[in-house]
């Protein structure tokens, strides 16, 4: 099998000094799409994927699917090499209250604890009218959080919660992360309540105790004041929460990295922002860069891109992509801020469908869906674009779930249909 | 004879006198530089002192990066790299200019220093440079003169009328393209308890609003120097023909 290096176009962006690695042409990229997936790609057959995870020292890969009938999960065993077993993957449905059976639930996201066997899965539904009885059951007992533990390469529920009016529902878009220590866990798509219009985007998160469970957080309960002005308090399941509301809608979290859990970086329209849970004097800083702002073919129109982010802690940059769009950028962190000015990027003729992916291995790259295929964008040892790029064909119109072995050096790629 | 030949003399040396003056100013050049040729910039506050991005504060606690805001304890960094200058020449002139898009204040200015010590990734209001080991400012914010800043500033730019503001930088540049030190760019402060400006965002819609004009000229060669010394300076069996 071959692959033929499709070179990235550099725009010379006005924030970063870029090279013009070739002039190369939009047919350039479109011919590369006939490459062949090498080896180090594997293609799952998993229709409607939306998010995938692989654990390599569990040696289970999951898969999460939208409308793909009766289940939701997949789970594939791994070989000591990295393929997959012969046998059947499992297959597991997420659950979700028996009033709301029209209403269709499906998995949004997947993140594995970094050192117990937990696997977390984010979940959204099919959106009820508002005002009626149905929105009224998603409120009050739709669970957007279940937590599975692994033993023996199979999956057992040990937990369900993230219910309330204060997480938002029907949302296409989704990530969840866990911090390095595994000590919090970052939520998206919620509603911050504390504002007076209802239904304004926030992120979230829990505290996450020694078995890996959200901590209940104490509460003052409503009109429990004593005659000293004080209120009583209760234990309950309350995320903190950051108001993003004022400048994007939902859905927000487009992709968290963090390199601790008191600092945590999400996607944000033109680029990337940071929250700092420590500083209520400066909760959030947004770097916006103009230049991921572009069109993805000929003719399109300038458009403003939703940025989704990623990164691996190990490195000292943080990436993100432009949704629907053929910009990519790298900007420097120190700590999980980011700082200084981006590497801007435009892989031509590409239109991104997912998140990046740090790909750490011999030879270090980030991997993003796109249209039929995976962008590989190859990166030197500090992480930054080198200006070597790949198109890998799969049969997938919209790649958006991709999970990669560092063990292995695998790219795993659900698709429509395997080859 | 001798006075016709002393006329063409003359006009000899008004001729080579205007020759060397156009070969002068043919060689010397003005380039004009903008934020998109920065290498660095970072938007430092006391109020997030961990922050490289804390450029405009939209909402009490929410930083942005579409404004520039500088006030007491919130400061902005930026360096634009010199290389477009080819070496052997001398700045004639150097002007920064940038675009003023509010402010407010009982006296209502900004102050312009070079920055004294090299600053790298994770620059924030503590720290000078976060990688790959952190070292603090020797004043916090960079406020150190004479460690973290100049003695003295550039300039300070008194303002009246919002738009360009033009600056004369031409010692800074000088001192920077000749070597005598280090180019660490410039902080942009404002120093009255009461002040506050607004600039617009060198990594936004302003880029190119952001102006280093740069002229520069060959330095002169000793014989060119002898040749460009005023005509009453002359030998005078040049003057005899």
């Amino acid at each position: 099998m071959t692959h033929s290096p499709t070179q990235l176009l550099f725009r010379r962006h006005g924030l970063a000094r870029l090279i013009i690695v070739a002039a190369s042409s939009f047919a350039l990229a479109a011919a590369d799409l006939r490459a062949q997936a090498p080896a180090a790609v594997v293609q799952v057959d998993a229709a409607g994927a939306t998010c995938a995870a692989v654990h390599d020292q569990l040696g289970i890969l999951v898969i999460g699917q939208k409308g793909a009938g009766e289940h939701h999960l997949s789970v594939y065993q791994l070989d000591p090499s990295g393929h997959l077993s012969s046998s059947a993957p499992a297959k597991l449905r997420l659950p979700r209250p028996d009033s709301l059976g029209s209403f269709a639930n499906y998995p949004l996201s997947l993140v594995f604890h970094p050192s117990l066997p937990l696997l977390y899965v984010w979940q959204d539904l099919v959106p009820p009218k508002a005002g009626t009885p149905e929105e009224k059951t998603v409120y009050d007992a739709f669970e957007h959080l279940l937590i599975a533990g692994v033993t023996d390469r199979a999956l057992r529920p040990v937990g369900r919660l993230a219910v309330g009016e204060q997480f938002g529902f029907g949302q296409t878009v989704a990530t969840i992360a866990v911090d390095p220590a595994g000590e919090r866990l970052f939520m998206p798509n919620l509603h911050d309540l504390s504002v007076d219009t209802h239904g304004r985007a926030a992120l979230g998160y829990f505290d996450l105790d020694e078995q890996g469970m959200p901590r209940p957080v104490s509460v003052p309960i409503e009109g429990s004041l004593d005659g000293y002005g004080l209120n009583k308090f209760e234990l309950q399941m309350r995320p903190a929460t950051l108001l993003v509301g004022s400048y994007q809608a939902l859905p927000a979290g487009w992709g968290f990295f963090s390199t601790s859990k008191h600092v945590v970086a999400f996607g944000w329209s033109h680029g990337v922002a940071v929250w700092d849970t420590e500083n209520r004097r400066a909760e959030l800083s947004a770097v916006t860069l103009l230049g991921m702002a572009g069109r993805s073919h000929p003719g399109q129109v300038y458009h403003a891109p939703q940025c989704w982010i990623g990164g691996d802690p190990r490195l000292p940059v943080l990436y993100g992509v432009g949704y629907r769009n053929s910009n990519v950028f790298s900007i420097q962190q120190v700590d999980g801020y980011p700082t200084f000015l981006p590497q801007i990027t435009t892989v031509a003729g590409a239109r991104f469908s997912s998140g990046p992916l740090v790909m750490t291995g011999k030879s270090p790259r980030i991997a993003i869906g796109g249209e039929n295929c995976v962008h590989l964008l190859a990166l030197d040892a500090d992480g930054r674009f080198t200006g070597e790029a790949e198109a890998i064909q799969v049969a997938n119109p919209s790649v958006l779930a991709i999970a990669h072995s560092e063990k292995h050096d695998r790219l795993y790629v659900a698709v429509e249909k395997a080859p | 004879m001798t006075r016709h030949a002393s006329a063409i003399g003359s006009a000899a040396r008004a001729f080579s006198v205007v020759m060397l003056l156009w070969a002068s100013s043919a060689q010397g050049r003005t380039i004009m530089l903008n934020a998109t040729d920065s290498d660095r910039m970072a938007g430092i506050a006391e109020s997030a002192p961990r922050q490289s991005w804390a450029m405009h504060e939209y909402r009490q606690g929410y930083f942005i990066t579409t404004a520039l805001s500088v006030a007491p304890n919130h400061s902005f960094l930026f360096r634009l790299a010199l290389d477009k200058i080819p070496p052997g020449h001398r700045i004639a002139h150097a002007e920064l200019i940038l675009p003023v898009v509010n402010f407010r204040g009982s006296d209502p200015r900004f102050y312009l220093w070079r920055i004294l010590p090299d600053w790298g990734p994770g620059v924030n209001w503590i720290h000078r440079t976060g990688r790959p080991e952190k070292i603090e400012w020797t004043k916090a914010g960079g406020r150190g003169i004479s460690s973290d800043r100049a003695t003295r500033p550039t300039d300070v730019v008194r303002l009246t009328a919002i738009g360009e503001v033009a600056i004369n930088v031409t010692e800074d540049v000088e001192l920077w393209y000749s070597g005598a030190a280090t180019n660490n760019g410039w902080m942009i402060t404002v120093e009255d308890p009461d002040g506050f400006v607004q600039i617009g965002s060198p990594v936004w819609d302003q880029a190119a609003a952001w102006k280093l004009r740069v002229t520069y000229e060959p330095v002169p060669t000793d014989r060119q120097a002898e040749e460009n010394r005023p005509l009453s300076h002359q030998p005078a069996a040049n003057q005899a023909g």
